[in-house]
């Protein structure tokens, strides 16, 4: 693996700047619900600070509310009330293009599902993000190909997602979340989807990004490994954080 | 980079994009066929066939798809029985009609195109010519024509005073009067008053029918009192080289019965003048022609010839069952006889005949007259208007489920872009690139696949290169905006749709 460190720096973003002990991502107060015959409070009044560096899982019955709680952190949904912050940034004052920059610039997002685009090779799946921005073709072909290298897949740059096992397609996945040094990484049950060997190796994996790079990450996982590198765990049910842990760090 | 990812999408999705290029070619195929033959071929039939007409041998079919204003008894037989309410139906002419070249193309006549045995003319071997075509099944009917240029003097009463009158280009004509006897001519339809039809036992009688629209040029009818005609035929020879030659210094006079006039309706003008009055005029084939039994015509053919048989006609029309027979024969017989200019009838052509061109001299004014291609586009307007829009929105539906089908499938590819900081518009733009590649793409093949056709169609009828080129680029224009419209409107709506997706809602339930 190449040095990663020089990968991670050379973002084309710089990440906003906040004050020493300013939490990087805060929700205050938020609520959403759903209206299916009765109302459903998917999130309700949760809020939550998290510091730049901090390693934070979420864990939760099935249906807490832990993805929608993900898709209000991330800016792919909107809350019924409260705010959310990101490096001081607040989601209730942007617009849609707004968000979509913020999700573009700020965050980034790991699913179950992988979710790569199925036509587009690895590296392709990588440079997305970095397509929306200014840099050279060339230069978001070679940050790509150092991502790659960086998760472990440098030989694979060419295969279709088709052709790679579900590790590495969840590698890729975690290499174009990273692609644009997002301030926080959003891993929606990352694991949820591979064997048990795959499963140890993601999460060393995460962990080499959070402790060598102070990459800030929120994870919902039920997984033993990602829990013994948190910082704190949060756990869910009924769409609220019930109670809070400190992880095995 | 959103064209990019729409065009990446639509090569490695190479299958799904062939069935979308596919569907859209199918469409546009269906509107090309649909402009080619509504437009650029009839109107340019019409030019065509008059610039090569003149021909000694006209091949011909009968059935048309006519209008309703067509379906009248007088003018076409109704396959399946006149009382039909069809809109449109396939008609036949009548027989009467039909076995009258003049008949059938009148104005034709009255351009000159169809000689009556003037200078020049190339009589044609009947016998010969059977000979030649016998055998073909393709062919249902030989008709011959027999003209003779003639004179004709005669009397006519004006405010009770005799007059003598000189019909100085009369044309004697040798018709079949009796196949009415066996029912199958209707000539009582044509016939004008108290007139009658020579009967068969009048094969070889003086006697005739004269055209009442003469009227309508400027002549008085004969006498009623003493309806006697003197027909003034020149000498005829025909030379070593084959030409036919007229002797008008050697006259030989005939005296014929006239037992009745005729007129040809061609067809009615309905109109409204400034003053809100309705008019109606009905049009009429005006020729100054004398029509004879075809045994008295041999008989005065004899007299005039000096005993040379009637066996050789001034032209000759064959009757094809099938249009699309049409060509081929025409093809054939112009090489089978190198010797004769041998024309073929496009359809559309022939049906303006029958719908009548009118004369100058009639008092509708000459915007509803229209010239000579008011008749001519009659039914391509028709047919376009009707089917055009059909199968355009036939066309349109099959690009609409084209691309629904695309973009449907590509929800959660839309997702993950949003996920990743694509804005609405962005995917939008993606979705609607894919759509109009693949469309105008498509669009492009099955024009040209249809194309090529019509083009061969075209050349085929002898029409002018820059023509076709004109007209292929007008109607490529036509089609390939309308495939642009029909991508840009049904592809509008799922990308604005999918642009208004939140990713959640793809990426939460997989
Ligand atoms: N789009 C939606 N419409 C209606 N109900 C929803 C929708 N999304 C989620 N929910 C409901 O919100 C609750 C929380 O869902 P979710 O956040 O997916 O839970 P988890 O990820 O913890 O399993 C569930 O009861 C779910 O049924
Ligand atoms: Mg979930």
């Amino acid at each position: 693996m190449t040095d990663a460190r020089r990968v991670l720096g050379a973002a084309p973003n710089g990440q906003p700047q906040t004050g020493p002990g300013e939490p990087i991502l805060r929700a205050v107060n938020l609520n959403k619900s759903y209206f299916l015959g009765e109302v459903i409070y998917a999130v309700d009044d949760v809020s939550l600070a998290i510091d730049k560096g901090e390693f934070i899982v979420i864990v939760g019955p099935s249906g807490c509310g832990k993805t929608t709680l993900l898709s209000l952190l991330g800016g792919l949904d909107r809350p019924n009330s409260g705010e959310v912050l990101l490096a001081g940034q607040r989601y209730s004052r942007l617009n849609e293009n707004g968000l979509a920059q913020l999700r573009r610039n700020q965050v980034g997002f790991v699913f179950q599902f992988f979710n790569l685009i199925s036509h587009l090779t690895a590296l392709e799946n990588v440079s997305l993000p970095l397509r929306f921005t200014r840099m050279s073709r060339r230069a978001v072909r070679e940050r790509a190909e150092q991502l790659l290298d960086m998760v472990g897949l440098g030989q694979r740059a060419s295969h279709l997602p088709l052709q790679m096992s579900g590790g590495e397609q969840q590698r890729v996945a975690i290499a174009r979340a990273l692609a644009n040094s997002p301030a926080v990484v959003l891993a929606d049950e990352p694991t949820g989807n591979l064997d048990s060997k795959t499963k140890n190796e993601m999460a060393d994996l995460f962990l080499r990004l959070n402790e060598e790079f102070n990459q800030t990450f929120v994870v919902v996982s039920h997984d033993e490994g990602f829990a013994r590198f948190a910082h704190r765990v949060l756990h869910m049910r009924d769409g609220k954080i019930d109670k809070v842990e400190a992880g095995g760090r | 980079m959103f064209f990019v990812l729409g065009f990446t999408n639509a090569r490695r999705n190479l299958g799904r994009s062939v069935m979308a290029v596919l569907g859209a070619a199918v469409a546009a195929m269906i509107m090309t066929s649909i402009i080619s033959l509504s437009g650029g071929y009839p109107a340019q039939g019409w030019i065509e066939a008059r610039t090569f007409l003149g021909a000694d041998i006209l091949v011909f079919a009968t059935k048309h798809l006519v209008g309703p204003e067509d379906l009248r008894p007088d003018k076409v037989q109704v396959v399946g029985g006149a009382a039909e309410p069809a809109r449109w139906a396939m008609a036949s002419l009548s027989p009467n009609v039909v076995c009258d070249l003049m008949t059938l193309q009148p104005e034709l006549y009255a351009q000159g195109f169809i000689s009556p045995g003037g200078a020049g003319a190339r009589p044609i071997d009947i016998e010969d010519l059977r000979r030649t075509l016998s055998g073909d099944p393709r062919i249902t009917q030989v008709v011959p024509s027999f003209f003779l240029p003639i004179r004709l003097t005669y009397e006519y009463v004006l405010d009770d005073q005799l007059y003598h009158a000189e019909l100085p280009q009369a044309v004697l004509r040798a018709r079949d009067f009796t196949v009415q006897a066996s029912g199958g001519l209707d000539f009582g339809q044509l016939l004008v008053g108290d007139s009658r039809c020579p009967t068969p036992d009048e094969q070889h009688g003086l006697v005739g029918l004269l055209d009442a629209s003469l009227g309508l040029l400027g002549y008085h009818p004969p006498n009623p009192d003493t309806p006697r005609l003197m027909v003034w035929v020149p000498a005829v020879s025909i030379g070593a080289d084959g030409q036919v030659s007229y002797d008008f210094l050697r006259e030989t006079a005939y005296e014929i019965d006239l037992v009745g006039q005729y007129a040809t309706r061609t067809g009615a003008v309905s109109w409204q003048t400034p003053k809100g009055d309705y008019m109606h005029e009905d049009l009429f084939w005006v020729t100054p022609q004398l029509q004879i039994p075809a045994g008295a015509f041999a008989d005065i053919w004899a007299g005039v010839s000096g005993g040379m048989p009637l066996d050789h006609a001034v032209q000759v029309g064959l009757r094809v069952d099938r249009l699309a027979y049409v060509e081929d024969i025409a093809t054939e017989l112009r090489r089978l006889l190198p010797a004769y200019s041998v024309v073929s009838v496009p359809q559309q052509m022939e049906l303006a005949h029958v719908r009548g061109l009118p004369e100058a001299s009639f008092s509708a004014p000459i915007e509803m007259l229209g010239g000579t291609d008011i008749p001519q586009t009659g039914l391509p307007v028709d047919l376009s208007r009707t089917f055009f829009v059909l199968v355009c929105l036939v066309a349109a539906l099959l690009m609409a489920t084209n691309l629904l089908f695309l973009v449907s499938e590509r929800r959660k590819e839309i997702g993950i872009l949003k996920a990743i900081g694509a804005r609405g518009t962005d995917v939008a733009l993606m979705i609607l690139t894919e759509a109009l590649t693949l469309n105008l793409l498509g669009t492009l093949l099955g024009f040209g696949l249809i194309r090529i056709l019509a083009t061969w169609t075209m050349i085929s009828n002898r029409i002018p290169i820059a023509e076709i080129g004109r007209a292929t680029a007008n109607d490529f224009a036509v089609v390939m905006s309308a495939a642009a419209l029909a991508a840009a409107l049904f592809g509008m709506l799922p990308a604005w749709q999918m642009a208004r997706l939140t990713s959640m809602e793809v990426l939460r339930n997989d």
